[in-house]
């Protein structure tokens, strides 16, 4: 009996909070701008091809000196790249397939990794040979989605098949605070630029984007329209709204102020499944990989594509704007 | 056969979930929120405030992953 009245509290309650959202939601984001002058081109073009991976590329991320980069492949493959030369740094082999998981630490020193194995792992880049440095900084009970190091290279936050996000200490291999809530497994993660240390989003197969409090591990809000998994997360730059991608094929940007979605980016050409977003240093353009081998660039402001990129032999997995924001990198298979 | 001790843990673990849910929510519901007539206009200065650093919307010459056009004097 106590389920049924949980669950007949809880949809009660889901009402109660769609009234409350709707009261204060007095401006529109695609009204109020329309006065803004329209992206009328983007002169993006491919300008290095990095070239490496035999497996496709699951993960990437950029170093904080605006020129490195490592990614991750499913054929159980690390490798740290100088973008402007394309030249390969680093190539490390894992003892695990599907490596969805990677982030470059803040100093440049480490890289953080994980998959199939269920685990998180550093490599010191510094090293001779970092694979032989190798140390583990946690262990989920189902694969490795996502991981960030989380404002110094002395913290990781992971996500987890296994509808956990975990917040570890480096040195200690310790678990600081865990955060339970998604109903399925956990995608994509990010942390918030403003609220450094205090405020991460994640999004998952439960079709919710969940904005978490870290010192005390709860839940603060949740966002649930989105129709299908939630593949990727992104903040705004400002740190007061975040982006997401979805199977459902749709972006949708969500004002953590106001407390609701604000735009959705679809179209009714556009029918496959997002995998991978992030926005331009500004948060004017939005960055789009989709399972169909297109990056699509979305207009924030006007909820509409300025351009369709390709270039890409297959399925767009994951892309990042480079931190100064001169340039975007999309991997799949082997091309940047 | 004691059916009991297989299925009560699973019911626990699921009143424990619905509980969970049900506070995360509460908490959600009490927070404070702020009117989309401020908040959108913030989003949006945002944007137009950085638009000129934006390397993607306004290219400048200085993009370190174009080619090299001459040579450079070491």
């Amino acid at each position: 009996m106590e389920e049924q009245d949980l669950t007949g509290e809880i949809e009660t309650l889901k009402k109660k909070l769609a009234e409350e959202q709707g009261k204060l939601s007095d401006a529109d984001l695609i009204l109020s701008c329309q006065k803004i002058e329209p992206i009328t081109q983007v002169n993006i073009k491919v300008r290095k091809v990095l070239k490496g991976h035999q497996g496709k590329v699951l993960c990437m991320s950029w170093s904080q000196d605006k020129r490195h980069l490592v990614s991750t492949s499913h054929d159980g493959k690390l490798l740290v790249w100088d973008a402007f030369t394309t030249n390969k740094e680093h190539a490390i082999s894992m003892a695990t397939t599907w490596v969805m998981a990677c982030a470059y630490s803040p100093s440049g020193q480490f890289v953080a990794c994980g998959g199939l194995d269920n685990k998180c792992s550093i490599y010191p880049l510094l090293e001779e040979e970092p694979v032989t440095k190798k140390r583990l900084v946690g262990t989920h009970t189902s694969y490795l989605a996502c991981c960030q190091f989380n404002t110094s290279d002395h913290q990781v936050l992971t996500g987890s098949g296994d509808s956990t996000c975990v917040l570890w200490d480096v040195e200690s291999g310790q678990m600081i605070q865990s955060f339970h809530g998604h109903a399925g497994d956990v995608q994509a993660l990010d942390l918030s630029p403003s609220e450094s240390g205090r405020v991460f989003v994640s999004a998952g197969c439960d079709r919710a984007a969940n904005v978490w409090d870290m010192r005390s591990g709860q839940c603060v809000q949740l966002f649930d329209s989105h129709e299908s998994d939630v593949n990727s997360v992104r903040f705004y730059p400002s740190g007061d709204a975040f982006v997401t991608g979805s199977d459902d094929a749709s972006c949708r940007l969500f004002d953590l102020r106001t407390d609701r979605e604000v735009a959705v980016y679809k179209k009714e050409s556009v029918l496959f499944g997002c995998n991978a977003v992030d926005f331009s240093l500004s948060g004017r353009l939005l960055f789009a990989g989709y399972s169909d081998y297109v990056l699509n660039v979305w207009d924030v402001l006007k909820a509409k594509r300025v351009a369709m990129l390709y270039g890409h032999e297959n399925r767009v997995s994951c892309l990042r704007v480079v931190p100064d924001g001169t340039a975007v990198a999309g991997f799949k298979d082997s091309a940047a | 056969i004691n059916y009991q001790s297989k299925v009560m843990p699973h019911r626990e673990e699921q009143i424990a979930r619905l509980q969970r849910e049900l506070s995360d929510l509460k908490r959600h519901y009490h927070q404070q929120r702020v009117r989309a007539s401020i908040t959108i206009p913030e989003l949006v200065q945002y944007i137009t405030s950085h638009s000129n650093e934006d390397a993607l919307v306004n290219p400048t010459k200085d993009n370190p992953f174009s080619p090299k056009k001459s040579c450079e004097v070491l």
